[in-house]
C-alpha cells in the first residue's frame, strides 16, 4: 500500500468506517436499481450506467474524505504504563493484559472491525 | 477503510461489483429475446458471365451479376442489450459437386443510434458473385438476410431474417463488357 504523508489527518474511528462502508453501499445500489429501472424503461443501457457512475461520485464526496461525523468515536487507548521497556511496548498488551486485565478497555467495544 | 486509499479501494471494487451484477441483469432481461423481423429482398436483372478468376485460381469461373433492393425497417431490434447490428445477404445455391453452396454478396454494420430503416433501391453487390466452376447458368438462387446481434452483455445471436427471395440465372453468359459495371481487374 502506498503512504502518502497527507497534510492533514485522513483516520477515521472504527465506527466512522463501518458506518461510511454502509452508507456508500446503500448509495449506490440505490442509483444501481433507479439506473436499471431508468434504463430499461429508456431501453438504454449507457443511463443505468451513467446513475451508478453518478452515485459512486456522490459516495465518494460523502465517505472518502474523513467528515467529522465518522470520527466521533476515537479509541480510548490504555495509558503508558511506565514499567514495561520501550523495546517491546507493541508486544507488552498481552503481558500487560494478563497482569491487569479489568483496565483493558480498547477491546470490548470495537469487536473485530479494525482494518 | 482507516485511510484515503483504502476507502477508495473498497468504493472502487464495490462498484465494480454493482456494475457486474447490473451488467448481468441486461444479459437476463433479454435472454428471450428473439430479434425475428421481416425484410423485403428483390432481384434485378441477372446475369451470368464467364471470366477469369484472378483472385483464386485464375481458371475461368462464372460470375453473377445482380442488382438488388432491399427494404426492412431493423429499428424495433434494437433494445437495451444491442450494441451492433451485423447484417448480411447470402446467396445459397445447389451444385452437383456441392448441396450447398453459400455465398455473401452484401453486409452491413448498423451501431447503435444509426438509422437501421434501410431502403436501397437497384444497388451492385458488394462482394462478388463468383462461383467455384461453372454451375451457374440456369441455375436457381435463394437471397436471404441474416443478422447478428453483438450484445452489450450475452451470447452472440445468429438471426436469419423472415423473408427470402429466388431466382433463375439465364442459361446464357453474357459477354459484352458494357454490361459488367464492376468488371474485375
Amino acid at each position: 500500500m502506498l503512504d502518502i504523508e497527507w497534510p492533514f489527518p485522513t483516520h477515521m474511528d472504527f465506527r466512522g468506517q463501518k458506518m461510511a462502508e454502509r452508507l456508500f453501499q446503500v448509495i449506490i445500489v440505490f442509483f444501481g436499481l433507479i439506473g436499471f429501472l431508468a434504463g430499461y424503461m429508456m431501453q438504454q443501457f449507457s443511463m443505468t450506467i451513467y446513475s451508478v457512475l453518478f452515485g459512486v461520485l456522490v459516495s465518494a464526496v460523502l465517505t472518502i474524505p474523513p467528515w467529522p461525523m465518522y470520527r466521533n468515536n476515537p479509541v480510548e487507548w490504555q495509558k503508558p504504563s511506565n514499567s514495561t521497556k520501550e523495546t517491546n511496548k507493541n508486544n507488552a498488551s498481552s503481558s500487560s493484559s494478563s497482569k491487569s486485565p479489568n483496565k483493558d478497555v480498547r477491546k470490548p467495544p470495537k469487536g473485530k472491525k479494525d482494518q | 477503510m482507516h485511510s484515503f486509499l483504502s476507502r477508495l479501494n473498497t468504493l472502487f471494487a464495490f462498484t465494480i461489483s454493482v456494475l457486474a451484477v447490473l451488467t448481468i441483469g441486461v444479459f437476463i432481461s433479454t435472454y428471450f429475446e428473439k430479434y425475428h423481423e421481416t425484410v423485403s429482398i428483390g432481384v434485378n436483372k441477372p446475369i451470368v458471365k464467364h471470366m477469369t478468376d484472378y483472385s483464386a485460381n485464375r481458371k475461368k469461373n462464372d460470375l453473377g451479376v445482380l442488382q438488388l433492393n432491399l427494404d426492412m425497417n431493423l429499428n424495433q431490434l434494437f433494445d437495451w442489450n444491442v450494441k451492433v447490428l451485423f447484417l448480411y445477404l447470402i446467396a445459397e445455391y445447389v451444385t452437383p459437386t456441392n448441396s450447398l453452396n453459400q455465398v455473401v454478396l452484401w453486409d452491413k454494420i448498423i451501431r447503435r443510434g444509426e438509422n437501421a430503416r434501410i431502403y436501397l433501391h437497384d444497388i451492385a453487390t458488394k462482394y462478388y458473385f463468383w462461383d467455384d466452376g461453372e454451375n451457374l447458368r440456369s441455375n436457381n438462387v435463394t437471397l436471404s438476410l441474416a443478422w447478428n446481434i453483438i450484445p452489450n452483455a450475452g451470447r452472440l445471436l445468429h438471426v436469419p431474417a423472415n423473408g427470402s427471395t429466388s431466382f433463375i440465372f439465364s442459361d446464357q453468359y453474357t459477354t459484352s463488357r458494357a454490361a459488367s459495371p464492376k468488371s474485375s481487374s
